[in-house]
């Protein structure tokens, strides 16, 4: 019988909020992708982390977007990697992947993700929830927005994986307290709610909540968007210390290559699901050579040198559930050969450790 | 407490342009009504007036009416008239049924509060019995159905859904009436003989309207449910407290449901008043219980147009106040609703 | 800006997409059924026959349904006989003469008569009773016969003979010993009536009364106060629930008599002075009809369930996309002036939403219950739910408004109509639609209710009519289940179709606010 309510809210002010609640729509940005491939790993000891031809595709109803196609990366102890692409490139799904936990309708198809020399890939949920999540991999989640829950207050947030691992609440709370120290907040803030913070002490909040556990790896996604420039550069010194203080390592994932070079020492560049170029931050920044990267370079503005025109890279990414045969760069690419568009090119080491998908080098 | 004050300040403003708008409404009638039954009054006195004339009697009652009329405002325009009936809804004042009494309180009594007083535990007795059963049910529905979207119970769900909301209620009752009470005899039936004032008699004759009622219910609030529940699983704190390693029981009940908990109460509760107060009235005339939902009827059978007002009235009111019995308790629930 | 080409992508993107789903792909098929249906009825029924039915012009319609009778399927055991006899089918003897017994002066006198007899046989072969019969038989007794004495009478099977008439007449005119008299100008004719239910005031009553009793003397049937005509064909047997009633098969034979007397010097084949049968039916009726049988007043439910079609439509279309309409723009408006306007606009919407909508429309509909019709109660709905989606309107024009390019606009100086209705209100119109869609369900579900109170236009014969004549007629008690349960049905499956559409609708046109 009632009309006026079928699929909306009652008439009271307090409730147009709410509605924003129940009608959550999510906005996918399906606009710029990448591609990318085989990304060197160490001969020596065993990597922290060693990512071998993973894909994670999202079966949806218009289609399989293949979000991350035949990706390696190795990391190791304390080091830091940054990865840049462009948006909706499947920088996002990589990380959601190392943490096991990509959103449905995604699912790993194949390939293998060795952290400490577990493989993640074959473990039950169960035992990735006790063994990996928060103890050897916390993620800072693009949108720390909405990261944290808004009925509770900050403390019961960021003390929830220490309770859960057996802590007792007087440590926990204590702790907590050192934590939001230790990222430049005062541990008042510690019994407010989320929405009484302003974003960038929300970012920092996110940021104590990654290290509670002090774990091996902590994936930063995107941790300074929607943030100020001050803030963002404060967020990013924060994390900076925490890589030379406390030895832990660091992915970094960004469209901003500009900011990544700043804190990683290795950079993955990732174009629709592919890295196409991987090397340390010098490497890539002095010497880029897919021309993707070479145009992501000319896109960052400089400060110093020659004031030159700014650049974008034409056209848009290819649609990841039908990605170009051959080279998924050609379409846009400035240095296009007939090749490019047969052949894909494999990820080939050019210098010592720097590795590039594209067909000029062969 | 400037929260609650403002809010109160609110409902009653509302409370009064409501009331004004029922006031207008049949502001017409009600003082034809008026002026019928105080000539009614007259005429019985005239006739202890020993020594007039016919002539004279009319006089006599057509004089006093007149001066009764203008003392009451009755040939007043409608908007002076409905601003009076207003005053009168909201004060209670004493109104006088045309035809209809009360049967249980002052038993007899032409007082409009008493026939309605009488009539209201009983509906508030069916609505809330069934409106608990409803949640107790819905929930439960809803977390499994949000749990697995796609699945059966999902589907089941949804599907109750689309009955709860295009079936009328009391198409269900007449379906149900049939086959319970007349054909299987497992409840008693509207015919059954019920003496209102015997609770042992008053719940079996329960039995069969509140079954109704919460059948019908639960599939919308479930349904309702389900999608402000699908919507958290999908916000990231979600995947945050799964990451954190979370177990997937505590996930649900300790961040979807908690942060569910302010959404579901105003729009699955509030709609489920609001579909109480409406599919009420119909409901309790085909089961024929004791209720304001049946006074309606025998209202408008009668054609005694202050009950019909009054029951109006109350309604409204009664419809408000759990409104905002709501919305306090959507501000405790969620903190980011100031409460300074 | 949305343009033509955008708009046409879209639209069949979108309805590939409505296809795919399974409830917009119920949604639409249901629609288009429906629409089929709707389509057929105004061709073909409007307005004649649907106001007929709706008015339950009850002398017409028994006289081509059986009253009463359940959906076929439902029966096990039919009456699949057609007995239909007519008035040529009777035999008739001609004018005899005969010796007529008279109470004289002195005792009981024989007086040369007249005679003439009408009967006709037929074999009684159905193992289950009809749901009735209906009968017209009128006789016209000449303005110049002295005496007449008429026999009415059915004998059976098993040598009992039930009376209907054993009296005089009154002479010079047409009188229907059964059924109703019917003049159109100087015609008369006599429309057959059931024999179920006679009134006590009928002529035949008083004399079927004493023969039934007499038939049934020895047995537990009760044969007062209702008469049904099943007493006429029935035996009783002695069965596990006591003594119940069972067709008699066999040969009956339906005889009418007149004795009469002519006044002298009038010749008793002349008009004047004879009596003549004028008309004569008998018709058995099936104990079903059809597949959803038939109401009270005789009016098949499946043709009211056709009939209902436009009128749901109607009722539906109308209220849900006037109110949307009003309530988008008026939406639109508050969402766009940011300031005291919007808030009052706001308010207004706010006290509308929160009256409990029944109760009031209760008392609407009461105030005017006089000269309700369909469009009265259209309005008074329109009245209360335009408010409805203005909250959520709102909310997305607000979004809208505060993007870049509308903002552009209204920096470049364009006027507030135009940036409603070039900016704002195309994005808001597709979550329109879908509230629009969405909402019909409870407009007819609210309708029904109201013409269960009894607030229902007489001339629409609309389902929400057809549960208040079974409600009325005490089907529940009856045990007459297919009056209410198909037209609930159909409303059902009505309202289901336009929320499985909008369910399927909904998803596509909201993200459409958010981007
Ligand atoms: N839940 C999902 N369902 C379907 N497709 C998805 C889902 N999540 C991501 N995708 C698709 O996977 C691709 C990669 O998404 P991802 O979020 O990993 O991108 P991203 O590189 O993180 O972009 P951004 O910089 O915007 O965060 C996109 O094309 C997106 O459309
Ligand atoms: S040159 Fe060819 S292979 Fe290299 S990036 Fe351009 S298109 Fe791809
Ligand atoms: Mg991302």
């Amino acid at each position: 019988m009632s009309l006026i309510n079928i699929g909306f809210p009652d008439s009271n002010v307090s409730i147009i909020r709410v509605w924003f609640y129940i009608v959550k729509l999510k906005i996918w940005y399906t606009q710029v992708f990448c591609s990318g491939s085989l990304a060197g790993g160490m001969v020596f000891a065993l990597p922290l982390l060693e990512i071998k031809g993973l894909k994670t595709y999202f079966y949806t109803l218009r289609g399989i977007v293949k979000a991350v196609d035949n990706v390696s990366l190795t990391l190791e102890k304390g080091e830091t990697l940054g990865i840049v692409g462009e948006s909706g490139c499947g920088k996002s799904t990589l990380a959601w992947s190392i943490i096991g936990l990509v959103p449905p309708p995604g699912k790993i198809v194949s390939g293998s993700i060795m952290i400490d020399g577990m493989d993640i890939t074959r473990m039950s949920e169960g035992e990735i929830r006790e063994k990996i999540r928060w103890k050897k991999v916390s993620m800072i989640f693009q949108g720390a927005m909405n990261a944290l829950n808004p009925v509770y207050k900050i403390r019961e947030q960021v003390a929830e994986p220490m309770l859960l691992a057996g802590y007792s609440e007087e440590k926990a709370f204590k702790r907590v307290d050192e934590l939001l120290n230790s990222v430049g907040l005062t541990p008042a803030i510690a019994d407010r709610y989320p929405h009484e913070l302003s974003g960038g002490m929300k970012q920092r909040v996110v940021i104590a909540m990654a290290l509670t556990l002090e774990p091996d790896i902590v994936i930063a996604d995107e941790p300074t968007t929607a943030l100020d420039v001050v803030v963002q550069s404060q967020i990013l010194n924060l994390l900076k210390e925490l890589q030379r203080k406390k030895k832990r390592s660091i992915i970094i994932i960004s469209h901003d290559l500009g900011a990544v070079t700043e804190l990683a020492e290795k950079i993955a560049v990732m174009y629709a699901g592919k890295i196409v170029e991987f090397g340390t931050a010098e490497q890539i920044f002095n010497n880029p050579l897919h021309p993707y990267t070479q145009a992501l370079i000319r896109a960052i503005p400089r400060l110093t040198g020659p004031v030159t025109k700014l650049e974008y890279i034409p056209g848009a990414p290819p649609d990841l559930r039908f990605p170009p045969p051959g080279c998924r760069f050609a379409p846009r690419c400035n240095r296009v050969m007939d090749i490019c568009h047969k052949e894909e090119p494999p990820l080939k080491e050019l210098e010592k450790g720097h590795y590039a998908a594209c067909h000029l080098y062969d | 407490m400037r929260w609650l004050v403002i809010k109160a300040v609110n409902l009653l403003i509302v409370l009064v342009a409501v009331t004004f708008i029922v006031a207008a409404m049949t502001s017409g009638p009600m003082a034809q009504i008026q002026i019928n039954q105080y000539k009614q009054a007259l005429q019985q006195q005239v006739k202890n007036q020993l020594g007039l004339t016919p002539q004279e009697r009319m006089e006599w009652v057509n004089e006093r009416l007149q001066t009764y009329i203008e003392s009451q405002g009755l040939n007043k325009p409608w908007y002076i008239l409905s601003l009076k009936y207003t005053i009168d809804l909201l004060k209670f004042t004493d109104l006088n049924s045309t035809t209809l009494t009360s049967m249980y309180w002052h038993q007899g009594s032409r007082k409009v509060l008493y026939i309605i007083g009488e009539r209201i535990p009983f509906s508030i007795l069916l609505f809330t019995t069934s409106s608990i059963l409803t949640l107790l049910f819905a929930l439960p529905l809803a977390l499994y159905a949000a749990r697995s979207p796609g699945g059966r119970v999902d589907n089941t769900v949804i599907t109750w859904s689309v009955f709860g909301v295009s079936m009328p209620w009391w198409w269900l009752a007449m379906v149900f009436i049939y086959l319970f009470a007349y054909k299987w005899h497992i409840f008693a039936g509207p015919g059954a003989q019920t003496d209102w004032t015997n609770i042992v008699d008053v719940l079996r004759r329960m039995a069969l309207p509140v079954i109704t009622v919460t059948i019908l219910s639960i599939g919308d609030s479930a349904f309702r449910m389900r999608n402000i529940l699908l919507d958290t699983f999908n916000e990231d704190f979600v995947t945050v407290a799964r990451a954190k390693g979370v177990p997937e029981h505590d996930v649900l009940m300790k961040h979807v449901l908690r942060a569910a908990a302010p959404p579901i109460v105003t729009i699955v509760l509030f709609s489920l008043v609001l579909s109480v107060v409406n599919g009420a009235i119909i409901t309790e005339l085909v089961f024929n219980w004791f209720g304001m939902g049946r006074l309606y009827w025998d209202a408008i059978e009668s054609n005694d147009v202050p009950v019909l007002v009054e029951l109006t009235y109350i309604t409204t009111l009664l419809y408000l106040l759990t409104r905002f019995a709501l919305d306090i308790l959507y501000t405790y629930l969620d903190p980011r609703v100031k409460r300074a | 800006m949305p343009n033509l080409k955008h708009w046409k992508e879209s639209f069949s993107t979108n309805s590939r997409i409505i296809w795919m789903s399974f409830s917009g792909k119920t949604g639409i098929i249901l629609l288009i059924l429906f629409l089929v249906m709707a389509g057929y009825v105004v061709a073909f029924y409007y307005p004649t026959i649907t106001t007929e039915y709706a008015q339950g012009v009850t002398a017409l319609w028994p006289y081509k349904y059986p009253v009463n009778a359940p959906p076929c399927w439902s029966v096990s055991n039919k009456f699949n006989q057609r007995i239909d006899i007519r008035y040529g089918d009777l035999n008739k003897t001609g004018i005899e003469k005969t010796l007529i017994t008279v109470q004289g002066l002195f005792g009981p006198i024989k007086i040369e008569g007249y005679k003439t007899e009408y009967f006709y046989k037929f074999k009684y072969k159905s193992n289950a009773f009809p749901s009735d019969v209906l009968v017209s038989t009128a006789v016209r007794v000449g303005e110049n016969v002295s005496f007449i004495k008429l026999y009415y009478t059915l004998d059976r099977p098993d040598g009992s003979r039930i009376t209907f008439y054993d009296s005089t007449l009154q002479t010079g005119k047409i009188t229907a010993l059964y059924g109703a008299i019917e003049r159109k100008g100087n015609n008369i004719s006599v429309l057959p009536l059931g024999l179920t239910y006679i009134s006590q005031s009928n002529r035949i009553y008083s004399f079927l009364m004493r023969s039934l009793q007499k038939l049934y003397a020895n047995t537990s049937i009760i044969v007062n106060p209702i008469i049904d005509n099943e007493l006429l064909f029935a035996k009783v047997v002695n069965g596990s629930k006591g003594e119940t009633l069972v067709p008699l098969k066999g040969d009956y034979t339906i005889n009418i008599t007149a004795v009469f007397l002519p006044e002298k010097g009038v010749s008793p084949t002349s008009n004047r002075g004879s009596v003549n049968l004028t008309s004569f039916e008998w018709k058995f009726m099936p104990n079903c009809y059809g597949l959803f049988g038939t109401d009270n007043q005789a009016r098949p439910i499946g043709l009211g369930l056709l009939l209902g079609v436009p009128f749901a439509f109607v009722i539906g279309f109308t209220v849900t996309f006037v109110s949307t309409f009003v309530g988008a723009i008026y939406g639109t408006l508050a969402g766009f002036w940011k300031d005291i306007r919007g808030e009052a606009l706001m308010r207004v919407a706010d006290i509308v939403n929160s009256l409990p909508f029944l109760p009031i429309l209760i008392v609407l509909s009461y105030i005017f219950r006089q000269s309700i019709t369909l469009m009265v109660l259209a309005g008074l709905m329109i009245l209360l739910f335009w408010a409805g989606p203005v909250i959520v309107i709102r909310s997305a024009a607000l979004q809208i408004s505060e993007q870049l390019y509308v903002e552009a606009a209204r920096a470049s100086g364009a006027g507030a109509s135009r940036i409603i209705f070039r900016h704002i209100f195309p994005q808001v119109l597709p979550y329109t639609i879908a509230i629009a869609v969405l909402s019909i369900p409870g407009i007819i579900v609210t309708e029904a209710g109201l013409a269960l109170l009894g607030f229902g236009d007489p001339t629409a014969p609309t389902w929400g009519k057809m549960l208040q004549n079974a409600y009325n007629s005490q089907a529940i008690l009856n045990g007459w289940w297919w009056t209410y349960l198909f037209p609930g049905l159909a409303l059902v499956v009505f309202s289901a179709t336009f929320l499985l559409l909008g369910r399927a609708i909904e998803p596509i046109v909201a993200p459409k606010l958010q981007k």
